[in-house]
């Protein structure tokens, strides 16, 4: 075991996953590499791409036992087709896959039969949550899943350390020749930002689709140049499974009061200025601080170059009003913002690896003033968890987390000081995400605290009349709400391995007992 | 105090639990919790549960407790009104939960 | 001490979450709610609810007042049985009509301090007047021994009473905030509004509480977090007006000390009513600070 840079105890190798290398901090692995990409492939005039069924795709494609098939997630809850797909690589009698996902949902609960009957292997992912991370998390697979961040995922991809030999990617529609969208078609999801990295490197890139339209489906989100197969199914996913209905504000006065507190300590931080740029969630008190910053802005007659991240209706109203000329689209949150990107020229779908591959000539993460970023459990020195929950089950996402935590001028994490009876702010998270060193400030329901690596920020948030704290007064405030929780019980087994965005080692998860 | 029939209180709300109280043969106090933070408290919500009976004078009897993550005053709370019901108190005596730890706080002021 | 009470937030009596923390919203006072916000099946629960977070958690500078069920329903005395106990700031007597029920109260009350050996006189009354006949005795309410701090007037209830409709104007509460206001006054309690319940009009709101603040009012009831701020911004004096108060004083203590009678500030004469306002203004603001 070694320490890294944060302290936590890392394995020098995994079996099954070779050797590992600690965290060193957040720009101190310098990439020696290049590219990896597919073998160069001619397919002539004349070649037909349509395949019958799945089936026949990986057949087609060489599917073999122990390699590795991708997907995208960004139907999110509404995703059918991870399913199918490795329902069709069981009937054919594969074995030992490894599946790289950009993310995984809570309808993935069947992959644990797959797991169990030795279909998959290993799984590399953003996210985990349901019954699949309690299964995980109780030890259940024999290698650990390797989480990484959007970033971190384009760039292992990029770099050839996650070969994709096959990439299924579901797309709302597709010609027969392989151009593809996810603005179009029967089940709409908007941008294919996680794809479009799958579709460039993959060794077989097969589209899947419900709608099959005429030549040529453009503008395209992937293009014929890169796709081996088209398989067309009754449906790929379900649009409801990405936010639908009208826009929903929160009247939660605790989500108000963090959004309120939080526009605050943008106000004043000295980025919000005409041009400025910002990433916000799609929880209830994130889209809440843009709401506050509209009103702010309208004040101050400013407008914001771009804003990123999920984009939600909420984002394509301001864009229509003028308030934000650009917006970045790697995922689309609601069907408002499906038909926006559709239809509105200043809303930009982008690439996990334009968004936010470290080890390129520049992510858009590099470009942003201000990331508003959540939590589920913050400690002491800032470090941030967003996958583990307080009792230690795999139960979230690294996201884009420590991707704009990395890139961004000013860090927000925004949260509850206290969940339930949880703390949220704690001595020491169960499990590292994103390190202490690039967040900024820490804005609760009860008080704000800046990080001590911040001194500027802090005089100047000093002068303000907001609540400032020590986060360790935090931390003491509410455990005294709470009470001291009982410590998470953990065996000496690995269960997960957490990259941080570089490809170093940040923290592991080991199995809860 | 005498348990004379089942008393519930409380929701499964968040930050609510809900207090479930039924007469039982013997002396034991019998608590069975389920918890959505029963990993790192169900030991802190059986002692809040346990100290509000004694102090009441109760036993002989089982408590059922679904919690979602109820801090301890609510506990506390929850589980004398469920103890009031299942006693079919009318008119509870409020002294016997205060005024000697008010005198005794007194006390200690005064000195 | 004299507090002030721009805001006093209702927070339902029976809703742990709600009870957890409501200081966090800064209110300056925060009112536990056993009357109408808890259904007569629930009342024994909100009680002991209320009891126990009184006893158990520190909600720091906010006042904390408790509105009880009316002493001729079946729930007022066990309420009080049980909140003096806790020793809150102040209880809230709803529905009160004259100065026999606040009499009635402050005796109950007084024998509770007694057993439980606190202070007697240290749990205050609020009367909250939400009748005709309330509103007529506003005086002797407001006057019913040194208990009373503040009456507060129940605009839906009274409404009832009046066979009145409730209008965005709010004239139809003339005469009584009138009532109300001037019978605080001459018994040198503060005044408070009632709640303003469309929570999404944030403008009718803004008049409102504006309104209330020129007829002079101390503050006003809250029914949800968001209208605090609000109400605190126009209840607290600007720069502007703590610079002129400033000037106003210093223009007296200059006349004080040359021995003129005649207080002068850029060529007006200033009464010394003014002068009065003045230093009120300052100390407002003083208070308000503290608070931050």
């Amino acid at each position: 075991m070694l320490k890294n840079a944060i302290g936590r105890e890392i394995p020098e190798r995994i079996e099954g996953l070779g050797e590992l290398t600690p965290y060193q901090g957040p720009f101190a692995i310098r990439p020696k590499n290049r590219r990896r990409g597919p073998q160069l492939r001619q397919v002539e005039p004349g070649e037909k791409k349509l395949l019958p069924n799945l089936e026949k795709a990986l057949i087609e494609t060489g599917a073999h036992d122990g390699m590795t098939i991708s997907f995208h997630h960004h139907f999110r809850e509404g995703d059918y087709l991870l399913d199918k797909v490795i329902d069709a690589a069981a009937r054919i009698g594969l074995k030992n896959l490894v599946i790289a996902p950009s993310s995984l949902t809570n309808v993935h609960s069947s992959l644990i039969e797959h797991i169990k009957n030795g279909v998959i292997k290993r799984i590399e992912t953003s996210g985990l949550r349901g019954s699949l991370g309690e299964f995980i998390s109780k030890g259940m697979m024999d290698t650990p899943v390797i989480i990484r961040s959007h970033g971190g995922r384009a760039r292992a991809i990029e770099a050839g350390e996650t070969k994709i030999d096959i990439a299924f990617l579901s797309v709302s529609s597709c010609d027969n020749y392989g151009n593809a969208s996810g603005c179009v078609g029967r089940n709409v999801c908007g941008a294919l930002g996680y794809a479009m990295v799958d579709a460039k490197y993959a060794e077989k890139v097969v589209l899947v689709t419900d709608t099959l339209v005429d030549y040529p489906n453009v503008p395209a989100s992937i293009d014929q140049t890169d796709v081996d197969h088209i398989v067309v199914i009754d449906a790929i996913g379900d649009s409801g499974g990405i936010m639908s209905g009208p826009l929903r504000h929160t009247s939660s006065p605790r989500d108000l009061l963090i959004a309120e507190y939080t526009a605050k300590v943008v106000e004043y931080s000295g980025y919000f200025k005409d041009g400025f740029s910002i990433q916000s969630g799609s929880g209830g008190a994130s889209l809440a601080v843009a709401r506050f910053l509209r009103d702010k802005m309208l004040e101050k007659n400013i407008t914001a170059s771009f804003m990123m991240g999920g984009i939600s209706a909420q984002h394509t109203v301001m864009l229509k009003e003028g308030f934000v000329r650009k917006l970045y689209d790697t995922q689309t949150f609601d069907l408002e913002a499906v038909k926006s990107l559709a239809e509105n020229p200043n809303h930009v779908e982008i690439s996990a690896a334009y968004y936010a591959n470290p080890h390129s000539k520049g992510a858009v993460v590099n470009c942003l003033d201000v990331g508003i970023l959540s939590a589920l459990e913050i400690d002491t020195d800032f470090n941030v968890n967003v996958i583990t929950g307080s009792d230690g089950i795999i139960r979230g996402a690294s996201g884009g987390h420590s991707d704009i935590a990395a890139g961004a001028k000013l860090k927000i994490v925004i949260a509850p000081l206290v969940r339930k009876r949880m703390p949220i702010v704690v001595d020491r998270v169960n499990t590292v995400t994103t390190p202490g060193e690039t967040i900024d400030v820490l804005v609760t329901d009860w008080g704000i605290a800046v990080n001590q690596k911040q001194p500027e920020l802090m005089a100047v948030l000093g002068k303000t009349g907001l609540p400032l704290y020590d986060i360790k007064e935090l931390q003491e405030k509410a455990e005294s709400i709470t009470g001291r929780p009982d410590l998470i019980k953990y065996t000496d087994r690995i269960v997960g391995i957490v990259e941080y965005r570089d490809g170093s080692i940040i923290d592991v998860i080991r199995q809860v007992m | 105090m005498q348990i004379k029939c089942v008393g519930e209180s409380g929701t499964t709300a968040s930050g609510d639990i809900l207090i479930k109280i039924e007469p039982c043969e013997g002396e034991d106090i019998d608590v069975e919790i389920y918890s959505t933070v029963g990993k790192q408290f169900s030991r802190q919500i059986k002692t809040a549960i346990i100290n509000t009976l004694q102090e009441l004078n109760v036993s002989g009897i089982r408590v059922l407790a679904k919690d979602n993550g109820a801090l301890d005053y609510a506990i506390k709370a929850r589980t004398q009104t469920a103890v009031c019901r299942a006693g079919k108190v009318l008119s509870f005596d409020w002294g016997v939960l205060s005024d000697e730890q008010n005198k005794e706080n007194d006390a200690v002021c005064s000195r | 001490m004299n507090r002030i009470r721009r805001t006093m937030l209702f927070v339902p009596g029976n809703n742990p979450s709600m009870i957890n923390d409501p200081h966090i919203y800064k209110p300056d006072s925060i009112i536990f709610d056993l009357e109408d916000s808890v259904s007569l099946k629930e009342k024994d629960a909100a009680r002991f609810l209320v009891y126990n977070a009184l006893k158990s958690i520190d909600y720091g500078q906010t006042e904390r007042v408790v509105r009880i069920n009316a002493l001729n329903t079946p729930y007022g005395r066990e309420d009080l049985e049980a909140i003096v106990r806790a020793a809150p700031d102040a209880i809230r007597l709803p529905k009160a009509e004259s100065a026999d029920d606040l009499c009635t109260a402050d005796q109950i009350i007084s024998e509770i301090e007694s057993k439980a050996g606190l202070a007697e006189g240290s749990v205050k009354l609020i009367a909250a007047i939400e009748t005709a006949l309330g509103v007529i005795n506003a005086y002797k309410i407001a006057s019913a021994g040194q208990r009373v701090t503040a009456v507060a007037l129940g605009a839906e209830d009274f409404i009832t009473d009046m066979k009145s409709e409730r209008t965005n104007s709010g004239f139809e509460l003339h005469v009584a905030r009138i009532q109300i206001l001037m019978a605080a006054r001459a018994a040198k309690i503060d005044a408070l509004d009632t709640v303003f319940s469309d929570v999404a009009d944030e403008d009718g709101f803004k008049q409102e509480v504006m309104y209330i603040k020129k007829l002079g009012f101390d503050g006003k009831s809250v029914i949800h977090p968001r209208q605090i701020e609000m109400v605190h911004s126009i209840f607290t004096p600007t720069v502007e007006e703590v610079s002129y108060a400033k000037r106003v004083i210093e223009a007296a203590v200059e006349a004080e000390t040359s021995g003129s009678g005649v207080i002068a500030l850029d060529g007006k004469m200033i009464d010394k009513p003014i002068v009065e306002r003045a230093y009120r203004v300052i100390g407002l603001a003083k208070e308000v600070r503290a608070l931050a």
